[in-house]
């Protein structure tokens, strides 16, 4: 198990009559190979779930004396969590993670992490090249030019071969594609799908894209007010419209479609979640009939 | 008279540099008073450069563009002020542009630079807070909305401003799906209640399909200026400039293609839903 997870909770300003409950007794498995979706709409304690998992917000002892928190085997819910090591196996790309750009340099940027790993000049050159590489970038034409003269997707690229060079078991991304025009999105997807194959096999991701959902994600947390509303597979989740509606959510864009055509007397199936799918349900109502 | 028109417009970014980059290489289109206008283009196209040199914040290297009569070339100090009030542009980013910590504050900083009277202001606030929905937090602090309500303020502050053609950035691009209908509901209000010009620059197609008329950008160029039927409904055309149809029209385009008989341009889901219970 990569992820593990019992009986969570966080508050936020503790003893102020501000307090919020942000995590309300959260429970969830992510195992290796997963491409773990969590969804949600704003405010429903997405964020503050996934930043527990890298240790950038603290288990509150207090408050959970039941808890369980285990991530890449190191126990989180320790008095001194072993927290160096746990940044080096979880890489998080954060929203927006351009803005997070420092460096004069690309080469520059992408090594600091790798670097202050305590790596030598020659592996750290080694994993700058291959994280450029891997994000589908040409080292060689952009290592010594500087970040903030990049366009905003390569931008996006350099901040996340930053992650990648520290060479990451568990990959979180919170809202990875934000922004981005449809080719970007589609490129961007592409390449995390490939780093999960080839180098890191846990991938979490916060999204409020369903579409992105539907179409990357092996497993759905759906989280609501704090709690664990459950978890599905794609299919499974997108067939609970009802549900997803009621959280202020959307569908994904193609199963709303096919809701749509449903609903208005076109025979079709409404649970596909691909275009392909949809095309292939109308395509069995609309060729056949004419043969 | 065309409210907007652009001549064969130039814009070098980094110009006589070895960084030099072309954004606009020679734009031409002209906008009529009332026209609502999608401006589509994959990243790197020039769209948010054009917004720019729309109301002037830029100046064309080459070409020119006149905004109600004037260029903004040749502008000076008062004719830049009037085009900058006939121009309002609504930004990406909906936390970089509050400027007051009170709601009604914001949407008042326009007006107060204009110099209107008080009372004036005043109208103005409340007129366009109600445009946008948010009367009811306008004693409320910007920093605690949403997203989308947010930008329901930078919208506010624009209309405070009444200008003639109202910009929009991809102002819906860092929205969640809720945020991002709540602005589109609010801009087609606007639309329907005002009759203001509109040129929405976005990347959803499904936004471009709200608009009358779709100007596609593709390095620097004008590829596409037609009315949105026939501009969203071509596919092929679309795809060769990285651009997607709306979900929609590509199911149509697919359905064609194998053989189903759909007549007409397909833009929207009732589009389709009409054209397939017809065909049934």
């Amino acid at each position: 198990m990569q992820i593990e997870i019992r009986s969570l909770s966080y508050i936020y300003n503790p003893k102020t009559p501000f307090g919020k409950l942000a995590l309300d007794d959260i429970s969830l498995d992510v195992e290796e190979g997963d491409f773990f979706g969590i969804i949600g709409h704003t405010g429903s304690g997405k964020s503050t779930l996934v930043s527990h998992i890298n240790a950038l917000t603290r288990v509150q002892l207090k408050y959970n004396k039941n808890a369980v928190l285990k991530v890449c085997g190191i126990d989180l819910c320790a008095k001194k969590p072993d927290v160096k090591t746990l940044r080096e196996k979880v890489g998080m790309v954060f929203q927006y993670p351009e803005y997070q750009l420092f460096a004069d340099t690309v080469r520059q940027d992408v090594g600091f992490g790798p670097k202050n790993l305590g790596l030598g000049e020659a592996e750290t050159e080694e994993r700058v090249r291959a994280a450029v590489a891997r994000v589908g970038l040409d080292y060689d034409e952009i290592a010594e030019r500087s970040p903030f003269e990049l366009s905003g997707g390569q931008k996006r690229r350099v901040a996340i071969a930053g992650v990648i060079a520290m060479r990451p078991e568990v990959l979180i991304l919170d809202e990875p594609t934000a922004g981005l025009d449809p080719e970007g999105k589609k490129e961007l997807l592409a390449l995390f799908k490939r780093l999960q194959r080839e180098a890191c096999p846990t991938v979490v991701m916060v999204s409020h894209n369903m579409d992105e959902v539907a179409e990357c994600c092996n497993k759905v947390a759906v989280m609501n007010e704090g709690k664990i509303a459950g978890v599905f597979s794609p299919r499974e989740l997108f067939t609970r419209r009802e549900l997803i509606k009621g959280m202020g959510m959307e569908m994904p864009s193609v199963t709303e479609l096919a809701y749509y055509l449903a609903e208005g007397g076109v025979p079709v199936d409404p649970s596909c979640l691909t275009e392909s799918e949809l095309v292939d349900g109308l395509l069995n109502i609309y060729s056949g009939g004419d043969k | 008279m065309n409210i907007i028109s652009v001549k064969n417009a130039v814009y070098v970014y980094n110009s006589g540099l070895e960084d030099e980059v072309m954004a606009l290489r020679g734009v031409s289109f002209d906008v009529e008073q009332g026209e609502f206008i999608s401006l589509i283009g994959s990243n790197g196209s020039g769209k948010s450069t054009l917004a720019r040199l729309l109301n002037g914040l830029y100046l064309p290297d080459e070409g020119e563009v006149i905004v109600n009569g004037k260029s903004t070339l040749t502008a000076k100090h008062k004719d830049m002020f009037d085009i900058r009030r006939t121009v309002g542009v609504v930004f990406q980013n909906p936390d970089n542009q509050m400027v007051a910590s009170i709601i009604e504050d914001d949407v008042a900083f326009g007006p107060e630079n204009l110099g209107l009277p008080s009372a004036e202001i005043k109208e103005r606030v409340e007129w366009a807070l109600d445009r946008v929905g948010m009367s009811e937090y306008r004693k409320g602090t910007p920093f605690r909305l949403s997203g989308g309500q947010k930008q329901r303020i930078a919208i506010a502050g624009v209309l405070a401003l009444m200008p003639r053609v109202m910009i929009l950035d991809e102002s819906t691009a860092m929205l969640d799906p809720r945020g991002r209908k709540e602005v589109m509901d609010t801009v087609r209000r606007i639309r329907e209640k005002e009759g203001m010009t509109v040129i929405m620059i976005t990347h959803f197609p499904d936004e471009a399909a709200l608009a009358d008329r779709v100007i596609a950008l593709s390095e620097g160029r004008v590829v596409i200026d037609a009315d949105a039927h026939r501009a969203l409904s071509d596919v092929e055309t679309l795809r060769q400039y990285g651009l997607d149809a709306p979900l929609c029209t590509r199911v149509a385009y697919e359905l064609r293609k194998r053989g189903v008989e759909l007549d007409g341009n397909i833009i929207t889901d009732r589009e389709l839903r009409e054209k397939l219970c017809r065909s049934k």
